[in-house]
């Protein structure tokens, strides 16, 4: 049982919730750059909620299947079709043998998430079959899908998918929340102001280890550099020139960059949809009230 | 920095999902044994709430497993380091890494060398003769970050990181030097490269450049790097 790839996409990667445990050694945790969605495409199906799904960023492919099976596309909305007939997102959707699924590019956010009844097979790499480019590993050869891949899925089996289920997520990327990151205080009052009140433009730069944005130029009150340390996923790093750095999914696991803010966990799925010219402002929440959002969050996706 | 002043971390949140660990300010071996003996406790104590672990020169970053609570953990982790532990140190691994310097391999050495002050020679010199230490591995997988560096050394970090430094590269960066052992981005000064392979995922449990071992540069020649191709492992 497999897809072959007939037209090849921008970065199609497999990716699942991730490759914990590791980032002592330096190995990121990559996995899904917009998690919610991948999570909703394999519950959906019915699957675990850890399921390896197909991440489809800017424009897709065409994906020809050998076998009939389930299958379910979430995240932003790109026109997807099967024989020419438009699919819906976020609903299990029956594809025969021999039928391919085209799915072409974005109207909306970075990425969607294609999903298959129990799952893309590739092997495991330390508990996980997400795709770690940095190293060339995991996934589908540590690669994106190139023309003529054949990538494969499991079994599927009859099965009673789940009462259809609603997820309210906010996918509206012109804000973004954040706190306060651990050396905000390297930074003055007015330059931390203008941080959170002026927009940034995501850039062409951008990819899975970090979002590069544009905006302010912020500088530090000295020149010292600090000493590296942990990275934790969505710092917003400052670099010498003064740009700023959204740390991402397959980011460096120790930085020596000071960190003004730190995008919250339950607006990460945003930051993965976010797309080169997309313009946000981050906004200042408290600590307390991110772990509330993130609670809330988890809460929807509980099997 | 001895037993007598050292002070218990401060713990705060980094973001709302993992908690910062600080140690002092400083980068000594005092305070890189105490980060490797707690790292080494809270992943084999603390699994159960820890999803990763990143320690560093002085500080340990700790990110949460999905459901466990910021504040209660943090109240947790105070607590532990309130008790007085008796730090163990454990016997260090020696490891000796041939370096070629000759400026095809070391794009930034004429950088440094301005930025120094020293000549090339000096800088070989200084950077062969370190006593050198794995403080922590970070950034990208396997890479050691190396104490000891002469403080003569001392080169800032490029202003904007290159996208791609070969596997192998030796590179200062402010006070720290260190190995790529993939290819990655970076933004340190590269002053030589290794022709030894330092990362392999069949060994990520048990890697060659391990926390807390320690380290010697030899100066060789480009002919020795092309006849010295092999792998640690």
């Amino acid at each position: 049982m497999k897809i072959t790839v007939v037209k090849q996409g921008f970065q199609d990667l497999v990716q699942d919730l991730g490759r914990d445990g590791y980032t002592h050694v330096g190995i990121s945790p990559t996995g899904a750059a917009d998690k919610v969605s991948m999570k909703i495409a394999n519950l959906y199906l019915g699957n675990q909620i850890n399921d390896a799904v197909l991440e489809i960023t800017l424009f897709g492919g065409t994906y020809l299947f050998d076998m009939p099976t389930t299958i379910c596309l979430s995240g932003s909305q790109f026109p997807t079709t099967i024989r020419g007939n438009e699919v819906p997102f976020n609903k299990p959707i029956t594809i025969q043998k021999g039928e391919a699924l085209s799915v072409g590019g974005s109207a909306s956010g970075a990425r969607c998430y294609l999903a298959v009844q129990n799952g893309f097979n590739v092997a495991d790499l330390l508990n996980s079959r997400s795709t770690h480019l940095m190293s060339k590993s995991g996934g589908f050869r540590g690669r994106n899908l190139q023309k003529e891949d054949q990538l494969a899925f499991n079994e599927p089996e009859k099965k009673y998918f789940p009462r259809e289920r609603k997820f309210p997520i906010d996918y509206n990327r012109s804000v973004i929340r954040a706190t306060l990151g651990l050396q905000h205080s390297l930074f003055d009052k007015p330059t931390q102001a203008l941080f959170f009140s002026k927009e940034y433009t995501v850039s062409h730069q951008s990819n899975r280890m970090g979002i590069r944005i544009t905006g302010p130029k912020l500088h530090k009150r000295t020149y010292e550099d600090m000493i590296t340390e942990g990275l934790p996923l969505g710092a917003v790093q400052v670099t010498g020139n003064g740009d700023s750095i959204i740390t991402f999914v397959d980011h460096q696991t120790t930085g020596g960059y000071p960190k003004i803010a730190n995008v919250i966990a339950a607006d990460m799925h945003k930051v993965g949809q976010l797309r080169p010219g997309d313009v946000f402002t981050f906004e200042l929440i408290t600590m307390d009230k991110a772990e509330t959002l993130y609670l809330v969050q988890e809460q929807l996706f509980k099997q | 920095m001895d037993q007598n002043t050292f002070k218990p971390p401060t713990i705060s949140p980094a973001s709302d999902r993992s908690i910062m660990i600080q140690f002092n300010a400083e980068i000594s071996e005092y305070i890189h044994q105490q980060v490797h003996f707690y790292s080494t406790f809270l992943l084999e104590f603390h699994e159960d709430k820890i999803s990763n672990l990143s320690p560093a020169y002085n500080s340990i970053l700790i990110r949460l497993k999905e459901g466990v609570s910021l504040w209660r953990t943090i109240a947790k982790l105070k607590q532990l380091f309130s008790e007085n532990q008796e730090i163990k140190v454990t016997a260090k691994k020696k490891i000796k890494i041939p370096v070629c310097y000759e400026l095809e391999f070391a794009p930034d050495l004429a950088r440094v060398a301005s930025l120094t002050g020293l000549s090339i020679e000096q800088i070989i010199h200084k950077h062969t003769t370190g006593k050198y230490l794995i403080y922590f591995l970070g950034f990208s997988p396997g890479f050691p970050y190396i104490g000891g560096m002469d403080s003569n050394l001392e080169t800032p970090r490029l202003e904007s990181p290159r996208t791609n430094v070969p596997a192998g590269a030796v590179a200062i960066g402010g006070k720290q030097t260190g190995i790529y052992p993939i290819q990655s981005p970076g933004g340190w000064n590269i002053i030589g490269r290794t022709p030894l392979t330092l990362f392999n995922w069949s060994q990520v449990k048990n890697p060659a450049l391990s926390m807390g071992a320690t380290i010697e540069f030899t100066s060789i020649t480009k002919q020795e790097f092309l006849d010295d191709q092999e792998s640690l492992f």
